[in-house]
């Protein structure tokens, strides 16, 4: 269980360490992130905010080990995964990922779009099953176990998109802009959502938001500007 | 749901671009299957009547690129008669002609007396006995096919002949033939004189050893003569060494084209599925089990393109025999090994398709696949 808001976790250990990241693109002409270092602690309830074009859905996706560093180190649980399949096979069972568009995979219903990142990872299929069926209820799309994504709303996807990042019982869930794409009722279910994960499970929550009603949220708030950041607050309560 | 269920939901999603794949595969295999049938039924045809005959050595006029064009001179029988270790020579002049109604026939004429008549196989009948010139004995496919028995009448080209016997052989070049004397048939086609190959049968039977000594010496002795051993005449021949060539080139052919038809519609299957690739990535597969989904693909449109082609094939040989007259002197030829070699074949022919498309999906970072639209 998570400890009394505003605490420090007590057993905290580091989840995630990034020191001295660095990512340009367009062969070192565009540099979204610079010598970036960010500890992430277990439990921890983190947004990431600035202004559009700033390098946070970067610093996401570096954190989720989907984008590559130029230069830099990322640790996760004490181990440096490097190759594309050592953060594959940490995403399959350590991080899960909440985009802004859903990413949801067409062709498939909504019981096999979470079944998806369980394949390899958990054998038994009557164990799967059982586990999205209680995703599905927690999300409340029971109903919808059988719809393919398009017919289902667009909140409906997202929560959709949200059961499929906890499907493997992450440590950290990784959200870029989840509520970009939905109006403000769809937009609040969504982050009760993502707040009942950090505190009724414990998991580490970042969210890369626009939104201050949403960073207000959080426990604490990092600033991005031009690839840097430039705050890191910690709040003891919820704003 | 099980992992095979996403490639074979992949495919099904695309049905068309899949079918249209599937069908590049299976004409590959088909078209493998039909032509390298064919090639060893006209290999195995020719041998087959050769042994069946007791004919050892096989005679042609050298450098023929057909038998049925080959000319030699009918004296040279006796020639070939006194060298050693030959018991029986027999001229044969063959003729490929039609019937009245445009069916083709192979018609064949032997001396009478010759060795060769002895080695028929008769159903009914007897075989033309000395100056019995105006008797034929038929082929049993023929025979039923024309619904002829001994004692009815024939005609061929304008000659009226008696059907003395129904000769039936394990071969079905020999069941679709006409067998007549020698002489006849040279006044019929104005070849008289002239044989085609003659038919040596040897003292010692068919000792390997023996055999081939036996023909080095003749082919010493007659240059212009060209010796060949019965077991090896479907190799030596240019006709079975034509069939087979065209066999490997259509067949290869059609294999190149299979594999490029393979290797576009993965490709442009990962392409357009970049995005939802990258989404596997970013939910925790790992890129070798993208990988394996994208060779899967491959494999499932190969393996079923290959079933498909193989019952293709069939109905492809059973086409080019009716359509280009050879029913009933060429059987197909299919041995279980050539479908498992043909099927194997496809097969690895969609791994190699989808390899490299493969290879590009999981190269990318999911990051990067998912900026792709």
């Amino acid at each position: 269980m998570m400890p009394s808001q505003g605490d420090s976790p007590p057993q905290a250990r580091t989840l995630l360490e990034l020191k001295g990241i660095v990512r340009t693109f367009d062969e070192g002409r565009v540099l979204a992130v610079r010598q970036l270092d960010l500890t992430i602690e277990t439990g921890e309830f983190i947004a990431i905010v600035g202004r559009s074009g700033s390098g946070k859905s970067t610093l996401l996706h570096l954190m989720a080990g989907i984008e590559r560093p130029s230069a830099g180190c990322i640790r996760f649980e004490d181990k440096e995964p490097r190759r594309n399949g050592d953060w594959a096979a940490l995403r399959a069972r350590r991080i899960g990922l909440v985009f802004q568009r859903d990413n949801l995979l067409p062709t498939l219903s909504a019981l096999e779009n979470l079944e998806i990142p369980m394949i390899g990872v958990e054998s038994s299929e009557a164990r799967r099953r059982v586990r999205v069926r209680d995703l599905l209820e927690r999300v409340g799309l029971g109903h919808r176990a059988d719809h393919k994504p398009r017919e289902l709303s667009g909140g409906e996807r997202q929560r959709l998109a949200i059961a499929r990042s906890l499907v493997n019982g992450p440590a950290l869930v990784l959200a870029d802009e989840p509520t970009g794409n939905l109006d403000s009722a769809n937009a609040r279910e969504v982050m009760a959502l993502l707040r009942s994960i950090n505190e009724d499970d414990g998991t580490a929550l970042v969210v890369v938001t626009h939104d201050k009603e949403i960073a207000a949220c959080a426990r604490r708030r990092l600033y991005i500007s031009d690839g840097r950041l430039v705050l890191d607050s910690r709040f003891p309560e919820h704003h | 749901m099980r992992f095979i269920a996403i490639p074979l939901r992949n495919l099904r999603h695309r049905t068309l671009r899949s079918l249209l794949t599937l069908v590049g595969v299976a004409v590959a295999v088909a078209a493998c299957i039909t032509f390298t049938s064919l090639a060893r039924g006209v290999e195995e045809s020719w041998v087959f009547a050769l042994e069946e005959r007791e004919t050892h050595i096989y005679v042609t006029y050298k450098g023929v690129v057909d038998i049925l064009l080959s000319s030699i001179d009918e004296e040279f029988g006796e020639e070939l008669k006194r060298a050693p270790g030959v018991r029986d020579v027999s001229g044969e002049l063959a003729w490929m002609g039609s019937l009245d109604e445009g069916q083709p026939i192979l018609v064949i004429g032997w001396p009478i007396g010759s060795y060769l008549w002895t080695t028929l196989s008769l159903s009914s009948g007897h075989h033309p006995a000395s100056g019995e010139n105006d008797r034929i004995v038929i082929g049993a496919s023929l025979a039923e096919a024309m619904n002829l028995r001994p004692g009815d009448d024939f005609n061929l080209r304008g000659h009226r002949f008696k059907v003395s016997g129904v000769t039936r052989s394990g071969g079905v070049m020999r069941n679709h033939s006409l067998l007549l004397p020698l002489p006849v048939l040279q006044g019929i086609i104005h070849r008289e004189g002239v044989v085609t190959t003659f038919n040596l049968r040897l003292e010692q039977g068919a000792d390997p050893e023996a055999l081939t000594a036996l023909t080095k010496q003749l082919q010493a002795r007659f240059p212009d003569l060209q010796f060949v051993q019965a077991s090896s005449v479907g190799r030596e021949s240019q006709t079975v060494q034509f069939f087979h060539g065209l066999a490997w080139s259509m067949s290869s052919m059609a294999f190149v084209i299979a594999f490029v038809v393979m290797l576009n519609t993965l490709f442009m299957s990962v392409a357009e599925r970049t995005r939802e690739i990258g989404i596997l990535a970013a939910v925790g597969w790992r890129p070798r089990r993208i990988f394996a989904m994208i060779l899967l693909e491959g494999g499932i449109l190969a393996a079923a393109g290959a079933v498909l082609g193989l019952l293709l094939g069939h109905q492809l040989f059973g086409l080019i025999l009716r359509l280009g007259g050879l029913g009933g002197f060429i059987e197909p030829r299919v041995s279980p090994l050539l479908m498992l070699l043909v099927a194997g074949g496809a097969l690895l022919l969609g791994l190699a398709g989808s390899f490299f498309p493969a290879l590009r999906a999981v190269r990318m970072w999911p990051a990067e696949a998912l900026r792709q639209e």
